[in-house]
């Protein structure tokens, strides 16, 4: 005991040590640099200990009895000079009950400039990790105030409060010294593919909870139409609930010279192989870290959890076929090493799928970008607490208190295990009867969630252990090109947070999705859902303008194919121009608006070196309304808005480099009789060709232009002539107009 | 002699021609404008003395119209001694594969005989033709494969490669009552449940059901040890390229090519495991896979996406084979008994209302009134016989309902066959249909056997083949492939094709281990 509390001084005293001379360089390095330069800082932390330590993760008690292989966390600073960010991850079960802000401002005392609250901290989620459990007490996992109880005697074990002590100031000293070690760098990113997890959500024809011999309303009674790990050998097996998504998502890390220096794996999968090890480890991330750094050296890897409430590095199908494999592949079967077997697995798969997609992403570094964060806090609606589950916790509570716990003299392992089991078991009822109360008094549940974007790509923490769908609805609808959503996050506040299961999987029951697990509804998960998007949207708008440069015209132009006029110079030019991913184009593409009372005027240069290159552009449509879009040239979509209307209609020109039109009205169908007054000039030159363009007020049903009207505009170029490229204002897709930036007339909105 | 000594023969024939042939996969008609990569069909016959099976895979959509008795008819013409009936076909439901119909017509859903072929100035080369030539290669091949069985061994394993992502969107409304929803047999089959549904749509509540990253691998090898071919069992269909106008294996073209450059021209018998609700496409993060292979690959085309697609799938799913390979190899199988039968099932239709009865009657009659546009001068051909085609098509879906409507008042039992076989501590276990996966994970996760791989779309005797086998879920959210013109067989059909199947695994299991 006297060792730890020793070391946890020690760490203490360096970090207080270190922040001194950080303090000293960040007043000198403080001064933020113009434009989105990156600066990169890694730094890890061995966060294991020898001592004897609660481990959590299950109903029962586990005091460790070493170190299997290490725990760490790691953190990942990226600052541009105006925002910057940390990733913290650290090989935890939970991250709950305050130690976000616990380690917040233990970073604070230790530097008051480091932006502490820029912290997205994560767990991996291994069950073989200590308890961090605040209060001094020795208590397992489901501890709970007034439900205490002494270890055995002969057992020796370190309280939770002093290895949560040791830990923060772990971890803190090391977000420090990840500040301190920021250097000019870069990153890249991309996905691919590691099937590590697997739906753990067996479902069954019959309601399993009504099968003869089930107790009801006892914690096995959660059952329902599913149940977790269900056996797949039922008559009654009827598939599984859900997918199990094999993606990862990477983010590395370069220096200055482009060499790697780290990685974010983001991947569906908690580390619960070796979930009931009576050691600490750090499960199957430990076998990817040594995979990985085998081939790559002793860079950093920052382990994510995505949505994973729902999935489990445990295969439910085929477990003889699993045994062979591991027997024929490794040599050995033996049950009790298939955890290690499994992890070994898993970090094969995960260490082949940062190989490929390292790969290729490392073709585009951005040493530059953009970086926003934003903490907020979300109320959601709490799971339901009916009066009959209330009734029913009271009197199982009593049954539960009569109950004695064991006494410890002849096997103080099995006493450990009856009368921990006892009081989680006691526990669950009580906060089954405490969330009641809460119910009663309306007291919202409140917890922070983390949304934060680098470029192109962002991420999204919250702290659940999230079902799979919820991720697929934040990634389907996310701008973003690649969306990290990081389940078991930190969170300001002492809220359980639990698993919040889906609409559907309530309705199937089953652990995973009882009253017992789930402390928000599914309609929380929705309004999570909706929180997360709000931002991810609100961030992807601001990396662009939502509104378009337009210019009151005031002289003459003639619409010849030329803008060579003083009126078309004076206008504002519009190159935002990036293919679909964020890439940009061949040949530089620009566009300028002007309007008067009559007209909307739309001149477009499109840069090409078709002629150097000997390419004949596609123009394949020969007649009016033809296929037109299939051509080299432009589509233009333009409709006017109104913050009320959700479907915006818009007008649909698409002009191909030969001058042919189509013209139609879009939006939620197709309208191809509609037949504009649009005037028009295409005209070619050796290393560029202009659209020049006027489209009368009548074709939106009016006499004139007031100036007053709002519209929305996009603008998308086909290359077809080299090959199927197709870029656009921002990278909107060609009716997106949710997106498509505002083109008020007279500069205003409404 | 040692008992059951197993004795393996392979043989491949390209079925490729350069006909401009119908290519069925879509609701109109696609003339093929040449070849983009060869179509094949693969034979392996496993023997052990007592018993046979032969695996025969084909590049084509769909194995209807008597095409498996055809073949059957054509093996035993060429050699009476060949067990015939031990022929488990299937098609990788490659959607441009050449059509083998006598009038050209197709519609994802049936060609019904007698209708008239769509007015087209495109030269079309006869169906029938294309059907004689194919039954006449892929016999050969099949005879060839049962001349060249010889003494050699088989080894078998399972890997992970991500082929198929699950193609059932789930909204939380019914998207069939939406403002503007067309409620007609294409869009109007739609509910909660919409296939290739947009996921930005703000309505999008998750995938209907997971997909399925295992492959199942059945190296085969001769005398002397060396590797001679490999079953590659995948839960997904090689649909890339579905749209296009060429002849195409779709990803097993890659697939073949990556494999052979590791382990030389080795024969690959592909077969598409249960995919009925998944595809070789993910509809999330698209932009992401764009740009995936724009950095992979070189090149940004949106119009060649499936290309990549194709190549991407088929890099892993040779590193699987690879892998698996790699460790299946240490336990090569000399003997094994075989045990192989062909249950004849009769499974519960899904059944039409005579509300949907009545529906159909009067679509028919509103869609018999609009003629086939003409073609004009100037425009491509094959865009009018798209335009045409599916007018057809509508037609054809209704006159489906109202013929399984009368058919239902003699039975409505659907009549189907089913392979179930075993090679040692492995089955294999077959269906005519498009199946959800929900039913493969049903019969492996109950099957006695060490592995149970599943083939779908395998042919049956007599004119049917094809169509979606959907689960519950799948019909209550609806959707395509869960409609009533997709389903000719109903949820609880499925049921009873998977304890049917069930049964007979473990009789087999019970046979060799009692």
């Amino acid at each position: 005991m006297k060792k730890l509390i020793l070391l946890v001084m020690a760490v203490m005293l360096f970090a207080i040590t270190g922040c001194s001379t950080l303090c000293k360089e960040n007043s000198v390095c403080g001064k933020t640099k113009k434009g989105n330069a990156l600066k990169i800082g890694w730094a890890s932390t061995d966060i294991s200990t020898t001592e004897p330590v609660l481990i959590q993760g299950q109903f029962h008690a586990r005091i460790s009895k070493g170190i299997h292989d290490p725990i760490t966390a790691t953190a990942l600073w990226i600052d541009n000079g105006k925002e910057s960010v940390c990733f913290v991850s650290a090989d935890l079960t939970g991250a709950g009950g305050g130690l976000l802000e616990e380690i917040t401002s233990a970073v604070k005392k230790r530097n008051a400039a480091i932006p502490a609250g820029s912290l997205l901290f994560n767990v991996t989620h291994t069950h073989a990790a200590p308890v961090i459990s605040k209060v001094t007490s020795v208590v397992p996992l489901s501890e709970h105030k007034g439900n205490l109880f002494r270890t055995p005697s002969s057992l020796k074990v370190t309280k939770s409060a002093i290895y949560r002590a040791f830990l923060t100031e772990k971890i803190a000293g090391m977000i420090c010294k990840a500040w301190e070690n920021r250097k000019e760098g870069g990153f890249a990113y991309g996905y691919g593919y590691a099937p590590v997890g697997y739906n753990r959500r067996s479902v069954y024809k019959d309601d399993v909870s009504k099968r003869k011999g089930v107790k009801q309303d006892s914690l096995h009674g959660v059952h329902g139409h599913a149940k977790l790990y269900g056996s797949t050998q039922d008559d009654m097996f009827y598939g599984f609930e859900g997918g199990a998504d094999p993606k990862v998502n990477f983010l590395f890390t370069f220096d200055k010279d482009k060499n790697l220096t780290g990685s974010i794996i983001n991947i569906g999968c908690p580390s619960q192989n070796s979930s009931r090890l009576e050691k600490l480890s750090a499960d199957y991330w430990h076998e990817t870290r040594e995979m990985i750094r085998k081939k790559y050296g002793n860079i950093f890897i920052l382990p994510q959890c995505s949505a994973a409430g729902d999935t489990a590095p445990v295969l439910l199908l085929g477990k003889g076929a699993r045994n062979r494999r591991y027997l024929l592949k490794y040599g050995r079967n033996r049950e009790y090493i298939q955890d290690e077997l499994a992890r070994i697995q898993a970090a094969e798969k995960i260490s082949s799928a940062f190989d490929e997609v390292y790969s290729w992403a490392k073709n585009e570094i951005f040493f530059q970008a953009d970086v926003q964060h934003e903490r907020k806090t979300v109320e959601l609606p709490r799971r339901e607490v009916t009066k009959a589950d209330y009734e029913s916790a009271v009197k199982e509570l009593e049954a539960l208190k009569k109950v004695p716990f064991m006494k410890d003299d002849r096997d103080p392992a099995k006493a450990l295990w009856t009368n921990s089991r006892l009081v989680s078991t006691r526990s669950r009822y009580k906060r089954i009867i405490e969330r009641y109360n809460t119910l009663q008094k309306k007291i919202p549940f409140k917890a922070s969630i983390d949304v934060i974007s680098i470029g192109n790509i962002a991420f999204a923490g919250n702290p659940f252990e999230l079902y799979q769908d919820y991720m697929h609805r934040i990634q389907g609808r996310s701008p973003f090109i690649q969306t990290f959503v990081v389940e078991l996050a930190g969170t300001e506040g002492n809220e359980l947070c639990g698993y919040l299961a889906t609409k559907r999987s309530v309705e199937n029951k089953g652990y995973g999705s009882d009253r017992f697990s789930n402390y928000v509804s599914w309609k929380g998960g929705d309004k999570l859902v909706e929180e997360t998007v709000k931002t991810l949207e609100k961030f992807w708008k601001n990396k662009f303008p939502s509104t378009f440069p337009v210019r009151k015209k005031t002289g003459e132009i003639v619409i010849d194919g030329s803008l060579d006029e003083e009126e078309w110079k004076k206008a504002q030019e519009v190159d935002s121009f990036v293919t679909f991913a964020g890439n940009a184009p061949s040949g530089k593409t620009s566009v300028k608006v002007m309007y008067d009372s009559d007209f909307i005027y739309i001149g477009i240069m499109a840069g090409t070196d078709y002629i150097k290159k000997g390419y004949v552009f596609k123009e394949k449509a020969v007649k009016h309304d033809g296929a037109v879009w299939e051509d080299d040239g432009f589509e233009i979509m333009l409709g006017e808005y109104s913050r009320k209307v959700k479907a915006m209609t818009h007008n649909h020109y698409v002009l191909n480099t030969a001058g042919i039109l189509y013209d139609g009205k879009a939006g939620t169908k197709f309208d191809r009789s509609f037949t504009s007054k649009i005037q028009y000039k295409v005209k070619k030159y050796p290393s560029f060709y202009v659209m020049e363009m006027k489209i009368p007020a009548s074709d939106f049903n009016k006499k004139k232009f007031t100036g007053k009207e709002v519209f929305k505009l996009n603008i998308v170029r086909s290359c077809n002539y080299i090959q199927k490229e197709i870029v656009s204002a921002d990278g909107i897709r060609n009716h997106d107009y949710k997106n498509f930036r505002i083109l008020p007339l007279n500069g205003k909105m409404k | 002699m040692e008992k059951n000594l197993l004795s393996i023969g392979w043989a491949s024939a390209d079925i490729s021609t350069e006909g401009p042939i119908n290519l069925p996969g879509q609701f109109h008609m696609r003339i093929s404008t040449g070849i983009l990569d060869p179509i094949t069909a693969t034979a392996l016959w496993i023997s052990n003395g007592k018993d046979d099976v032969c695996f025969l895979s084909i590049d084509l959509v769909t194995c209807r119209g008597g095409l498996t008795d055809a073949i059957k008819e054509e093996v035993a013409k060429r050699n009476g001694d060949i067990p015939v009936e031990k022929i488990l076909l299937n098609v990788t439901h490659t959607h441009t594969g050449p059509g083998f119909h006598k009038d050209n017509v197709t519609g994802a859903d049936g060609t019904l005989d007698g209708d008239v072929p769509v007015p087209t100035s495109i030269e079309i080369m006869d169906g029938l033709e294309y059907r004689k030539f194919m039954v006449n290669k892929i016999a050969s091949a099949v005879c060839e494969a049962w001349e060249k069985r010889s003494h050699g061994a088989i080894a078998y394993g399972y890997g992970y490669a991500v082929v198929a992502h699950s193609r059932r969107v789930l909204y939380t409304d019914d998207v069939s009552k939406r403002p503007g929803a067309v409620n007609n047999s294409t869009h109007g089959v739609n509910g909660h449940a919409v296939m290739y549904g947009k996921t930005s749509d703000d309505k999008f509540s998750g995938y209907e059901g997971g997909a399925d990253s295992f492959t199942n691998l059945l190296f085969t090898f001769d005398e002397k040890k060396k590797l001679t071919g490999v079953i590659v069992n995948v839960p997904c269909p090689s649909q890339n390229s579905e749209g296009i106008y060429k002849l195409s294996a779709s990803f097993w073209h890659e697939t073949r090519e990556a494999i052979r450059k590791k382990f030389g021209n080795i024969f690959i018998l592909p077969q598409a495991a249960a995919g009925g609700d998944l595809s070789p496409r993910q509809l999330h993060y698209v932009k992401a896979e764009y740009r995936r292979y724009a950095l992979k690959y070189g090149r940004e085309r949106e119009l060649f996406t499936e290309e990549f697609r194709r190549r991407d799938i088929a890099e892993r799913i040779a590193a699987s084979v690879e892998e698996v390979y790699s460790w299946a190899k240490k336990d090569l199988i000399k003997s094994a008994p075989i045990h192989h039968e062909v249950l004849d099932l009769k499974l519960s239709k899904r059944l039409i209302s005579k509300a949907d009865y009545d529906l159909s009657v009067s679509r028919l009659e509103e869609l018999n009134k609009q003629s086939f546009i003409k073609e004009e001068e100037g425009t491509d051909p094959q865009l009018t016989l798209k335009e045409n085609c599916k007018l057809l098509s509508e037609r054809n879906r209704c006159k489906g309902i109202i013929k399984r409507w009368e058919e239902q008042k003699e039975s409505t039992k659907y009549a189907t066959q089913a392979h179930v076989l075993s090679i040692g501590d492995i089955a294999f276990a077959s269906n005519q249909f498009e199946l959800y996966i929900d039913f493969q994970h049903r019969i492996q996760g109950r099957s006695p056997f060490m592995q149970t791989f599943i083939v779908q779309l395998a042919g049956v005797s007599g004119e049917g083949g094809g169509t979606y086998l959907a689960t519950k879920r799948g019909f209550l959210n609806r959707g395509y492939s869960a409609s009533m013109y997709c389903n000719l067989v109903s949820w609880k059909g499925g049921n009873e094709l998977v304890e049917k199947t069930l049964k007979s695994l473990n009789k087999l299991w019970i046979k060799e281990h009692k």
